[in-house]
């Protein structure tokens, strides 16, 4: 397999985690997307980096609470060997209680840039920073230091 | 190869203007009318002016200021990176005095390079992380370990 082919497989693999599960929540799809042992290095605290499926499954589940009507957007994709990049825009409705933010239906949006690597065709590792400080604007929860 | 190339240009971003200070570089890799995508905390400056008088002000507040890529990746006209900011506090930043206090923080940032000159940036820092090492961690402090999860919600 050449590697534009296998860059292009491990594109549509990320594509499908995006739109099956985060969007549209096909949670009994994550064995088949995800390995097993997968990671998500965490921003700043190894400890709480995350592994395995049902980390995974219950990451989506945390989000898909706060967020019901969550639509991921890519914006822009990019690949090279086993590593895919993407560009994310995220929107959904307030729905549930976030950081002790009661549900008020504020369409938040935000975006997301985040790393990943394919191992035999299923998601290995994730880097993933998203606007935490935007979100926590919108829900009215923070303001602007400085 | 074009991607090699490209990527080149966005290591001189890192490496001599971000971390020597050399503002003047920019005019060699980044087009005059640069558009940034950024996020809540360090917002958008438009164009390469704005991001140099930037630039040259954060030498001023963090004047070790170093990026760290820890992975570069790229494909047609996008590059990606992923990299580690260190720096010491020593001037007013975000509206908080120097401390002298290290500060750290990652970063993933994608940009795209048209004839050798970066023309857009898309980028998320750590911005919870920047804003409890300066001490401006909001009232909602005590929860905010778990922000994370949402934060992640990419």
């Amino acid at each position: 397999m050449s590697n534009s082919s296998l860059v292009e497989d491990n594109k549509a693999l990320v594509r499908r985690v995006i739109e099956q599960v985060w969007n549209n929540g096909e949670m009994e799809l994550l064995g088949e997307l995800v390995l097993s042992g997968f990671i998500r290095h965490h921003e700043r605290n190894r400890d709480a980096d995350m592994h395995g499926l049902d980390a995974f499954r219950a990451w989506v589940l945390a989000v898909r609470a706060v967020l019901p009507d969550l639509r991921l957007s890519i914006e822009h994709i990019l690949g090279e060997n086993d590593k895919v990049m993407l560009y994310l825009r995220g929107a959904g409705t307030h729905g549930g209680t976030f950081k002790g933010v009661a549900a008020m239906g504020a369409q938040i949006t935000f975006t997301t840039t985040a790393i990943v690597r394919v191992a035999g065709g299923r998601l290995a590792e994730a880097w993933v920073i998203a606007d935490t400080l935007g979100i926590l604007q919108q829900l009215g929860a923070v303001r602007r230091p400085g | 190869m074009m991607t090699e190339a490209n990527k080149s240009v966005v290591r001189r971003f890192y490496e001599e203007v971000m971390n020597q200070g050399r503002a003047e570089v920019l005019d060699e890799v980044m087009a005059e009318a640069f558009v940034d995508h950024g996020e809540a905390l360090f917002g958008s400056p438009q164009g390469r002016e704005t991001l140099r008088q930037g630039v040259i002000a954060v030498h001023g507040i963090l004047p070790d200021l170093n990026v760290q890529l820890e992975e570069i990746i790229a494909e047609g006209d996008l590059v990606g990176v992923r990299g580690v900011m260190r720096c010491t506090h020593v001037g007013v930043f975000l509206g908080v005095p120097g401390t002298g206090h290290e500060l750290t923080w990652r970063g993933n940032a994608m940009f795209r390079v048209i004839d050798g000159k970066i023309t857009e940036r898309w980028f998320n820092s750590d911005s919870i992380s920047i804003l409890r090492q300066l001490g401006l961690a909001p009232a909602t402090a005590s929860g905010i370990e778990e922000v994370p999860r949402l934060a992640t919600t990419n």
